[in-house]
């Protein structure tokens, strides 16, 4: 276990005192806001230090083999070197955007779809990937699509524990669900092997806890669930209660207003921050050296 | 919700790349039907031959008013009524050749039906088109040229014929009148013989003679009278008067020259002496005349004595018969002659009145019938005169129309053989098939686009639902998924490119006549 892991390890177990301090408050308000008012949020100045550290710390961290920019496009993930760095600038936008929305924290967003079997995921990947490219802050992934995990496969990677392990084994450490993805500054916890009731392992407190460790422990990482379409799940609408706000993925061509406006109501006007309407179509570029290029 | 043309551009273009094979494929289909169609589509070939109906030649000013000149009012309906008639179908199925599968009599219809649903005319303005359409440029060719000229001859052949019978008509009522007008006549004379004094005035005539003879016999009566009156007086004077007068006798007519000598006498005496001559001449003439004066009156007491012996009676010479007796006599005598004879006359005249009364009379109804027959003639007359006229204009106008100088025919441009098909041909076959090809799949998806509720623009969630957008995406392909729309689009656009190459040949194939 190398040095950095140990500083997590203490840090966690120092959270772990804060989150279990604060665990009345926790069984009183069954259904807080959010994840967010369990943890008792860092003064200004410690957060500053904290920030310096971290970055130090990301620089460090374990990216475990990095994905070329050719593996990248073939998983539809985007990077900073893309030819067509259009699509890039938009997530980079829309990166912005989040973060001037709340500014000056961390945050827990979910991305969810309206339509069924038109899932999230690859925009979901894609949005915590533009979190990545800042070199001061890494993303982390949730796969909460618990019947339907796609973040695996979007990855092309296997993976043996996940979230689901981590809520049905108290023994499991947190670390042990956090995957490395490839993509520098970016992890990712999968849905996991047990897939039964979902339900209930997001009403467990442990997920709560969980969610407010992941959140807290550094204030640079921004945390990101990739659901099942909300219109489809009653998971997703239990894990609203859980995240600081929604982003509702609304595709090109597949929803009508009706859908729309069930997703917004099922989701609550206040933790919708917006909605990104995708999977427009693209016309490609067309020119000759393009065009029989290999 | 209105988008922009721009946005609803850039919806459609995506969605038809995104639908890029149902497209092409559509393409295809489209295309390549239109230009089977167009392969094996029948060439229609249009031949067109124009007529002039001249109506206003140079003759018909010079015979106005003596000749009718033929007019078509109505052309067209004139030419479709001659030419889709029984006589010019059948000649045209002979002689385009039609007849020559000796099709069945339920055929022949059908193929005149056929023909009559090709041919078109038109007519305007002294104008006939007749245009016939057909596959074969031929048949066109000849049906179209037959059409004309058996149109211009049965028109030709129609316009004789009406001014013949115009003609034959005319003739029969001229006929007919005369006849009429004969009878008449025979009846008026026939009248004439039975009333001889019926001529036209006679009544006025009459009339005349009666108010003439009224007159004369009024005159008449009043001389009558007169000479009634006359005679009257006459009598009247006559019974005062005596019928005889006592006269101077010889004797006293010798005592008177005596006398009248003695005075003389004595006169002379008073200067002379009885022994002058003159003295004694008077006494000798004195002596002569006393014995003249006694013979005399011994003359007249012998005849009395004679008479008185012989028994007559004696007049004395100094009895004279009274002159104005006489006169008077002769005058009554005059006057009773005078009014027989006026008598005579009255009855006379009033015998000719009455006669002149029954004239009249008869005459009366005479008139009345001889009125009705002249009348009777009169009219037959001018109506036969007029038709006579008529019938004369119309032997005019019978060989104007016969030297084709009244409304005549005249091919102005005559039919010619169509070099070029008509109506829709293969080029347009080809443009339709490719603008259709292209059009009708991009045509479906705006239709789609528009008709469909999902939500293709931002906008319908910015505006309509009034949700902050935060990021539109475009779809992130893979490499191999570039790779893949390459591919594809390379093939569609070999597709593309084999679908010109067949426009091409066939269209190569139909131009040089091999297809």
């Amino acid at each position: 276990m190398s040095k950095i892991e140990e500083a997590l390890n203490k840090a966690k177990q120092s959270r772990d005192k804060a989150l279990t301090s604060v665990k009345g408050i926790d069984s009183q308000e069954r259904f807080p806001s959010s994840v967010r008012s369990i943890v008792p949020i860092s003064s200004d100045e410690e957060d500053g230090i904290q920030r310096e550290s971290s970055t130090k710390e990301i620089s460090l961290m374990d990216n475990g083999e990095i994905l070329n920019k050719n593996e990248l496009a073939e998983l539809k993930i985007i990077h900073s070197e893309m030819s067509d760095n259009k699509i890039a600038n938009t997530y980079r936008d829309l990166r912005t955007k989040l973060i001037q929305k709340n500014p000056g924290k961390n945050f827990i967003a979910m991305i969810t779809s309206c339509v069924p079997d038109q899932d999230s995921s690859p925009t979901t990947l894609n949005i915590a990937t533009a979190f990545s490219f800042d070199e001061s802050k890494t993303s982390l992934l949730i796969d909460c699509n618990l019947n339907n995990p796609k973040l695996d496969a979007l990855l092309n990677m296997e993976t043996d524990q996940g979230l689901t392990d981590y809520l049905e084994d108290n023994d499991i450490p947190v670390d042990s669900i956090m995957h490395k993805t490839g993509i520098k500054r970016l992890k990712t916890i999968p849905a996991g092997t047990a897939r039964e009731t979902a339900t209930e392992y997001f009403t467990s407190l442990r997920m709560r806890q969980l969610m407010s460790d992941l959140l807290t422990r550094y204030s640079d990482r921004y945390i990101f669930l990739d659901t099942a379409p909300i219109n489809e799940s009653a998971d997703t609408r239990i894990l609203v209660e859980l995240c600081d706000f929604v982003i509702l993925v609304v595709p090109y061509g597949m929803a009508t207003k009706g859908r729309v406006t069930e997703a917004v109501e099922a989701i609550g006007k206040d933790k919708l921050l917006g909605v990104v309407f995708n999977e427009k179509p693209k016309l490609p570029k067309f020119s000759f050296s393009n065009l029989f290029r290999r | 919700m209105n988008f922009a043309f721009e946005d609803i551009l850039k919806v459609l273009t995506g969605e038809v790349f995104s639908r890029r094979n149902t497209v092409f494929a559509l393409f295809f289909i489209i295309s390549i039907s239109l230009i089977s169609l167009g392969s094996v589509w029948p060439k229609r070939y249009t031949s067109t031959s124009s007529i002039l109906a001249d109506g206003s030649d140079i003759l018909q000013p010079l015979m106005q008013g003596t000749a009718e000149a033929t007019r078509v009012n109505d052309q067209k309906s004139n030419a479709q009524e001659i030419i889709f008639g029984e006589k010019i179908m059948s000649q045209i199925l002979l002689d385009a050749g039609w007849l020559e599968d000796n099709p069945t009599e339920i055929e022949q219809a059908q193929l005149k039906e056929t023909i009559e649903g090709n041919i078109s005319i038109e007519g305007g303005k002294g104008l006939i088109k007749i245009s016939y359409r057909d596959s074969d440029p031929m048949r066109a060719y000849i049906t179209t040229k037959r059409i004309t000229e058996l149109f211009i001859q049965e028109g030709e052949k129609s316009k004789i014929n009406e001014s013949q019978a115009a003609y034959d008509f005319i003739e029969k009522q001229v006929n007919e009148y005369l006849e009429k007008l004969t009878a008449v006549e025979e009846q008026l004379r026939e009248f004439r013989s039975n009333n001889p004094d019926a001529r036209p005035g006679l009544e006025a005539e009459v009339a005349n003679r009666i108010t003439r003879l009224t007159g004369d016999i009024e005159k008449t009566h009043l001389e009558l009278r007169e000479a009634m009156i006359r005679s009257e007086s006459l009598k009247k004077q006559l019974s005062g008067e005596a019928a005889i007068t006592i006269s101077q006798s010889k004797e006293g007519q010798y005592r008177i020259k005596i006398a009248a000598l003695q005075e003389d006498l004595e006169t002379l005496r008073l200067d002379y002496q009885d022994t002058y001559p003159d003295i004694i001449r008077l006494q000798h003439r004195i002596e002569d005349l006393k014995l003249s004066m006694n013979a005399e009156i011994e003359n007249l007491n012998a005849a009395k004595n004679k008479a008185e012996s012989s028994g007559g009676i004696y007049m004395d010479e100094s009895i004279v018969l009274n002159p104005l007796y006489q006169k008077l006599r002769s005058d009554a005598s005059k006057s009773e002659t005078q009014i027989a004879t006026l008598h005579a006359r009255m009855n006379e005249m009033n015998k000719m009145l009455e006669n002149e009364y029954d004239r009249a009379k008869r005459i009366h109804g005479g008139e009345a019938s001889l009125a009705k027959l002249t009348r009777n003639y009169q009219v037959n007359q001018e109506i036969y005169q007029d038709l006579l006229r008529r019938m004369e204009r119309a032997r005019v106008s019978k060989n104007l129309d016969r030297e084709n100088q009244g409304l005549t025919f005249k091919i102005q441009e005559p039919a010619k053989i169509p070099l070029l098909p008509t109506g829709i041909r293969f080029l347009h076959f080809m443009i339709a098939g490719i603008i259709l090809g292209i059009s009708a799949p991009i045509g479906l998806i705006y239709f789609m686009v528009q008709v469909d509720p999902k939500i293709r623009f931002s906008q319908i969630i910015s505006k309509d639902l009034e949700l902050p957008v935060l990021a539109e995406i475009s779809v992130l392909s893979s490499h191999s998924d570039e790779v893949k729309t390459k591919q594809n689009l390379i093939l569609l656009g070999l597709g593309v490119m084999v679908v010109f190459a067949v426009y091409g040949y066939v269209g190569w194939l139909k131009f040089t006549g091999q297809l």
